[in-house]
């Protein structure tokens, strides 16, 4: 299946965030979009998933528009991952999941869904939390929760906002690379907006960067992450190393975002000569 | 400790503060300010002092007008109002004739302030009834500053002829004024006690039980109301008695299941023999007594129809006039003559000679009516 | 565990019946249905034995074999005989019946209602009662009583027989008013807050403002008011279930039955809405218009049943949060359980308010007053439930 987004403009009420937003996306694809904060990305992503109507532009998949497609059949080709989530009242995480099955049941839960969600708790590692009240959850556990609940709605397009915002080092590293093996093994496309340069470095196909509330870049990822684009964008001075599992975003102004590798007091020992 | 003596002193400034509301507020009590040579204890129980006789007042009291009529105190009533915006206009509407042209129609009466009414009317005297609300309690505080006095007095039920000679004291009890009252006492007990003979002469209806129904209220009176004593004296008991019911007011709401439910009870072991309704101001035609007796039925699905006196045509309805106030001693007469009672009186001729005496244009005819056709109609007696 | 496999549906009686394995994520899930099913199930039973305990208890205590009698007698007059005294039958059904189907329908819609709003403006506090919905009913029955017809210029009264009941002009009026008004607040509400996104924050606030409005409005109807109106509109304002006559219940039934309806084909929508109006909208919910309309069908049902009630304050909020507290936050087994809950609470409350000074009674008002304090209290001091809300 192909996403395709072309001359994007949103914004709410008379102030405009994004405009001129064009890309495409396809099964079996890693998109990522990057941007510093206040960019757009966030209202990229929901003019995406139809949660806002874009002032100008479309969205289509497979040539449709999704303007012409019943909710619910978009529902089951496009899941969206906020980036806080939340839930009312008392729910069990087994509940929350089963959400995701929404645009398939009209009232009850069938064994088929029940299966589905089942191995979506599974596969997130969240099967052993199934009675437990979602309130009750770490932020690292509630957001496997959430996105067990997409992976329960089976759509085509994963959507995310942040996903690895509330999660450790090791909830991140095995997230994104369930989310990339499914993508490869599945061919479902997944969109994520990120701060994170090295992650997305690391599992992206392609690339798409927000700035002054336009694309700024859009292809490979190798192509478009560069010490250009990052000096440009986040008017950040950085160095982009070769390391064993692929590159590496080194950033050298003290302000920039840390990386796995980076130290803070190695960095000042470094700077004072110690 | 410094928690413990500001807690201490913060106790200390309440209290006093609390006190000082209460002497403020509770002051004389009475209204009066001076050893005076008039006192009366009003129906709140509030003892009213003056130096000299009123020579003026202003009524937020619907009886009060009628009561100085009869006393022939047409020069003396300064203003009139009430509480609601309908019933000031109709009230004036009806009285105002009967008074000097110099009476002011005052706006409605929680809208005032003392200094409008003495601007108004020139008098700082004001009568109210003693159980309904006119004036609230903030605006009887300033009243008092300002030096008004408020006089509580219903002149209607049984201390309708007490509130009269209270009315009489505080106008100085001149010669035309106690005349005026003893000619109304005489007329007023001579009714009563003809009824009362008339009664003591006929047969014993002390197992006849009855219900009193007030419309407006849509309740049941009990047995410590004014109208079921009266009528207790002609005729039977009140049906409530025994109940169980509280007797916490004068009536018992009628739309309470229990309520309906123990009559019907009462109805059932032993037939009720009659249902009184006083009806309202505007119950003067047989149409209007039937409108009167639909919505009591409306209000009670069990017993409304089923009860027995409707079911043998027995349910009488009044005129509101005649079952409370300065011409509640037709009231007698009208019960008697629904229980078969042959007082010799007329209750035309009755209101045709209060007209005479008093000077009011009462209406000679359309104060009682009795039910017809099993509950389609209603016929006038009177 | 097994993957895949046909939708076979498991009935009622399967559920209560089978053995449950609970090693399958079926089976839990089978186990957490169960436990949903008979909890409503034993609120059900409970409500139908209070039903029966209302009809026999009351200012005159009926007793049992009598009350059977009487439908029996009424059901099969040949084959039963009469009760033995004739006014139990008059009492039963005109009186206690009635009554007792008026506290069903008003319990069931209240919580309901309660239910359903708290869902769909995800706040645990909103009721038909903190929206402003009763003050707006308790305004138009203010001045219905006030100022009669002529607040529409007109002079109406008397009374029309229609065999089956009595419309009483004063009473038709009130109940038009406060009907009238309740369906004028949400309308308000909603207009207040419009906008692309009818924000769930700006319908509380616009409740709130709406509300205080209206009291204004019943505070200057009280200022105008003789005696017997204050008196009226003061026990309106306390709510109680003695305006219950058949015709009550031919006009309310067909209102709470369709309004129920449309409220129990959301329940998976109002599930998806827990997860925030993004991911609901994601997830195929018309988020915007699903609020809207669930409000108005809430507020049309309560209003409806408040018109003839007066104020019934706190089931909207109690009988939810008692249910959610149990079995979780599932509106499809959520919103019969609140309904029911709403049904035991108000008959509960009911039968007290008839016993407690009988023959006299209190308005249940009262009643339902210190007990959602107390409530609510308990839940406050209660750390483990607290939290949940």
């Amino acid at each position: 299946m192909r996403l395709e987004i072309s001359g994007i403009k949103q914004g709410y009420g008379k102030k405009v965030i994004i405009e001129d937003i064009s890309m495409t996306a396809g099964s079996g694809e890693v998109v990522t979009i990057l941007g510093p904060n206040g960019s757009g990305k966030s209202t990229l992503i929901k003019t995406i998933c139809n949660i806002m109507e874009p002032k100008e532009g479309t969205i289509s998949i497979d040539g449709v528009n999704i303007d012409q497609m019943d909710r619910r059949e978009f529902a089951k080709i496009v899941g969206y991952v906020p980036q806080t989530g939340m839930v009312f009242g008392q729910s069990s995480v087994y509940d929350s999941v089963l959400i995701g099955r929404r645009p398939y049941v009209e009232w009850s839960y069938s064994k088929e869904d029940i299966n589905i969600a089942a191995e979506a708790m599974i596969k997130m590692k969240v099967d052993d939390l199934y009675d437990r009240q979602v309130s009750e959850l770490s932020g690292g556990q509630f957001q496997r929760v959430t996105l067990a609940r997409t992976l329960a709605q089976s759509p085509a397009f994963y959507i995310f906002d942040e996903p690895t915002s509330s999660l450790d080092l090791r909830n991140q590293l095995d997230t994104l690379r369930i989310m990339r093996a499914m993508v490869k093994e599945k061919g479902v496309c997944m969109i994520m907006a990120m701060h994170d340069l090295n992650l997305a470095l690391r599992f992206s196909d392609k690339v798409m960067v927000l700035k002054d509330r336009r694309v700024y870049a859009f292809g490979s990822a190798h192509e478009v992450i560069t010490e250009k684009m990052i000096r440009d964008v986040y008017k950040v001075d950085s160095m982009i190393i070769d390391g064993p599992e692929g590159r590496y975003i080194y950033a050298l102004d003290e302000d920039a975002v840390r990386t796995p590798s980076g130290d803070k007091d190695d960095k000042e020992e470094d700077a004072k000569g110690t | 400790m410094k928690k413990a003596v500001m807690a201490i002193v913060t106790a200390v400034i309440v209290c006093t503060a609390a006190a000082g509301v209460y002497i403020i507020a509770s002051g004389t009590g009475s209204g009066g300010e001076t050893d005076g040579t008039i006192s009366i204890v009003d129906g709140s129980g509030a003892t009213i002092t003056l130096s000299e006789p009123l020579t003026g007042v202003v009524t937020a009291n619907t009886n009060i007008p009628k009561a100085m009529k009869i006393l022939g105190l047409t020069d003396e009533l300064k203003g009139l109002s009430f509480y609601t915006a309908s019933t000031n206009q109709s009230n004036w509407d009806l009285y105002s004739p009967l008074f000097n042209k110099d009476v002011v129609h005052m706006p409605l009466i929680q809208s005032m302030t003392a200094e409008s009414i003495v601007a108004m009317t020139g008098c700082k005297y004001i009568i109210c009834p003693v159980t309904s609300m006119t004036i609230t309690a903030s605006q009887e505080t300033s009243f008092k500053e300002f030096g008004i006095t408020i006089i509580r007095l219903d002149c209607n039920g049984d201390s309708a002829l007490d509130d009269l000679e209270k009315l009489t004291v505080l106008f100085g009890k001149t010669d035309k004024v106690v005349d005026a009252y003893d000619s109304y006492c005489r007329m007023y007990d001579g009714v009563v006690s003809t009824v009362t003979a008339a009664v003591a002469a006929s047969p014993s209806t002390q197992d006849r039980t009855f219900l009193s129904y007030m419309s407006s209220l849509h309740a049941f009176y009990n047995e410590t109301s004014a109208i079921s004593v009266m009528t207790e004296s002609i005729y039977g008991k009140n049906a409530l008695r025994g109940t169980g019911l509280p007797l916490i007011g004068p009536t018992n709401p009628a739309g309470e299941m229990g309520t309906r439910e123990v009559i019907k009870t009462k109805d059932s072991n032993r037939p009720i023999d009659k249902i009184f309704v006083r009806g309202t101001a505007t119950t003067n035609t047989p149409s209007a007594a039937l409108a009167v007796w639909q919505n009591v039925a409306s209000v009670l699905p069990i017993t409304g129809y089923d009860l027995s006196p409707a079911k043998t045509d027995e349910v009488y309805v009044f005129h509101t006039n005649i079952m409370s106030g300065m011409l509640s001693f037709i009231g007698y007469v009208a019960i008697a003559e629904v229980c078969g009672i042959d007082t010799g009186l007329s209750i035309s001729d009755l209101i045709a000679a209060f007209n005479t005496a008093y000077g009011f244009t009462e209406a000679t005819s359309g104060y009682v009516f009795k039910m017809t056709g099993g509950g389609t109609g209603f016929a006038k007696i009177a | 565990m097994s993957i895949g496999g046909t939708n076979d549906r498991k009935t009622l009686i399967d559920l209560i019946r089978n053995r449950i394995d609970e090693d399958t994520f079926e089976g839990k899930y089978e186990a957490s249905v169960r436990k949903r099913v008979l909890f409503i199930l034993l609120i059900l039973t409970l409500s139908v034995v209070l039903f029966f305990v209302a009809i026999a208890l009351g200012a005159v205590d009926i007793p049992l074999i009598d009350v059977l009698k009487a439908f029996g007698h009424r059901l099969l007059p040949g084959v039963v005989g009469a009760p033995s005294q004739d006014y139990y039958s008059d009492f039963i059904f005109k009186g206690r019946m009635p009554r007792m189907f008026l506290v069903i329908l008003t319990g069931f819609s209240l919580g309901v209602a309660g239910m359903i709003m708290q869902g769909l403006l995800r706040n645990p506090l909103v009721s038909p009662f903190t929206l402003g919905v009763s003050t707006a009913a308790s305004f138009g029955a203010a001045i219905a009583i006030v100022f009669g017809t002529t607040a529409i210029g007109v002079t109406l009264s008397g009374t029309i027989d229609l065999g089956i009941m009595y419309l009483e002009m004063g009473n038709i009026l009130k109940i038009l008013f406060a009907f009238a008004f309740a369906m004028v607040s949400i309308v308000l509400i909603l207009l207040l807050s419009r906008g692309k996104n009818t924000s769930r924050s700006m319908v509380i606030l616009s409740g709130v403002v709406i509300s205080y409005l209206f009291q204004a409005g019943i505070m200057a109807s009280k200022y105008f008011a003789d005696d017997a109106q204050l008196r009226e509109i003061t026990l309106w304002i306390m709510g109680s279930m003695t305006g219950a006559t058949w015709g009550t219940i031919l006009i309310l039934f067909p209102i709470v039955l369709l309004c129920g309806i449309f409220l129990f084909k959301t329940s998976v929508d109002i599930n998806a809405l827990s997860a925030g109006d993004d991911v609901a909208s994601s997830l195929g919910v018309n988020v915007q218009s699903l609020r809207k309309k669930g409000l108005i069908v809430c507020t049309l049902m309560t209003a409806a049943c408040l018109a003839f009630t007066g104020v019934i304050g706190f089931i909207g909020l109690m009988a939810p949060h008692i249910c959610r507290m149990i079995i979780g936050n599932d509106s499809r087994y959520l919103m019969p359980a609140a309904g029911l809950m709403g049904v035991l609470i108000l008959s509960v409350s009911d039968l007290f308010c008839r016993l407690i000074i009988r023959p006299g009674e209190l308005p249940v008002g009262i009643v339902l007053y210190i007990t959602g304090g107390i409530f609510f209290i308990w839940l406050i001091a209660n750390k483990k439930w607290s939290q949940r809300i």
